[in-house]
């Protein structure tokens, strides 16, 4: 599959508007709260934020030069979920995520979507190893990540609290070589 | 602790005339950061200007650390993240002043402070796989090696890792036969 831009046969990736934030609140009062404030990096992610909350920390991520915010789309203009690409600290080596809509997974859709972000940090810019942190309730998240060649890079102890009790975070990171030769082995279309 | 007094050193807020140093270990490529190279032009208005507008916010510290002669020879710094909970640190010392036991006594104050004042459960550091001298003193002080991003880090023409160090509030306490009174346990 021809990747044009942030843009694939499957899916989308464009900005966050306005008109994206009220459904965003609504996941993070429903349920994907704990996911969407570790996403949004609100310190309290049993509480629900209200739409000012969320776009009050958008900005605040968004006044990082080179962090970028995007909305993902399915190719019927759906909007299916996020993405974060962090590379303030260092251009060589970004940090990414992706959360896709419950509704909307085990559909391809996050692959998708990471593989985009990859082919933008590797083959559009300097990236030369990507990284991802994911908590370690996160099951389906962690299996997603080995499934696309990512390796377990360490663990972030005590990354949070969760149900009474202290979660750990991974660390998995995947190298711009380990993605051409993902590329070269047809994994991808 | 009353205050963050040791040995050799003590930590204190940064005063104006202490940027024309740190200006000199912002430009020295060897004293710079934990894993990145910055163009070594920086003057000491632009390095005050970053500090105060980096630590002006609120669980956030950068201190300078002065011999108990009243001699700078480095600098500090943590942000915690969340509040109480994480911290992450930082130090920076003059080539001259390194083997003198300064930074160790530096992270031990800061160490002490962020468990017993702050009672945060685990405290962070990066550094890249170069830096042997950087690694030695976080192991010596009990940090563990958790996570190794692999060739993360770009310094003298090569790719090196990036490493994230940590200690546990539990590690901290046991590893200097301290008692720990908080109670707080979520294992």
């Amino acid at each position: 599959m021809r990747v044009r831009g942030l843009s694939s046969d499957k899916i989308e990736i464009r900005s966050i508007e306005e008109q994206q934030l009220e459904r965003i609140h609504k996941y993070q009062n429903g349920e994907l709260r704990q996911e969407l404030s570790e996403f949004l990096e609100y310190n309290f992610p049993w509480a629900p934020m209200s739409i000012n909350q969320i776009k009050a920390k958008i900005d605040e991520f968004l006044k990082e030069e080179r962090n970028l915010l995007f909305g993902i789309w399915s190719k019927e203009n759906e909007f299916i979920g996020l993405a974060y690409y962090i590379a303030s600290w260092d251009t060589w080596s970004p940090f990414f995520s992706v959360i896709i809509w419950p509704e909307y997974r085990r559909k391809g859709y996050g692959s998708e979507a990471t593989r985009l972000i990859l082919e933008a940090a590797f083959n559009q810019s300097i990236g030369h190893a990507v990284s991802v942190l994911v908590p370690e309730w996160n099951l389906a998240g962690i299996a997603f990540l080995e499934s696309q060649d990512f390796k377990r890079a360490g663990t972030q102890r005590r990354t949070g609290i969760i149900d009474g009790k202290f979660y750990d975070g991974f660390f998995f990171d995947i190298l711009r070589d380990e993605y051409l030769s993902r590329h070269s082995r047809g994994v991808d279309p | 602790m009353d205050n963050l007094v040791g040995k050799l050193i003590r930590l204190r807020s940064l005063q104006d005339s202490d940027y024309d140093y740190i200006a000199t270990l912002r430009n020295d490529l060897r004293t710079q950061a934990w894993n990145q190279r910055l163009p070594p032009c920086f003057t000491p208005q632009m390095i005050k200007e970053h500090l105060e507008e980096r630590f002006k916010k609120e669980n956030r510290g950068v201190f300078g650390i002065e011999t108990r002669e009243g001699k700078l020879v480095g600098y500090l710094n943590y942000h915690e993240d969340p509040p109480r909970f994480a911290a992450t640190v930082g130090l920076s010392t003059g080539i001259g002043y390194w083997g003198k036991g300064y930074a160790k006594e530096s992270m031990e104050l800061i160490l002490r402070f962020l468990y017993e004042e702050r009672g945060v459960q685990v405290v962070r550091l990066w550094t890249w796989s170069g830096n042997e001298r950087m690694i030695g003193l976080a192991k010596k002080l009990g940090f563990l090696t958790s996570a190794t991003l692999r060739e993360s880090s770009i310094l003298k023409g090569k790719p090196f890792d990036t490493l994230m160090m940590d200690m546990l509030r539990e590690e901290f306490f046991k590893s200097r036969g301290l008692k720990e009174e908080l109670g707080v346990s979520r294992k």
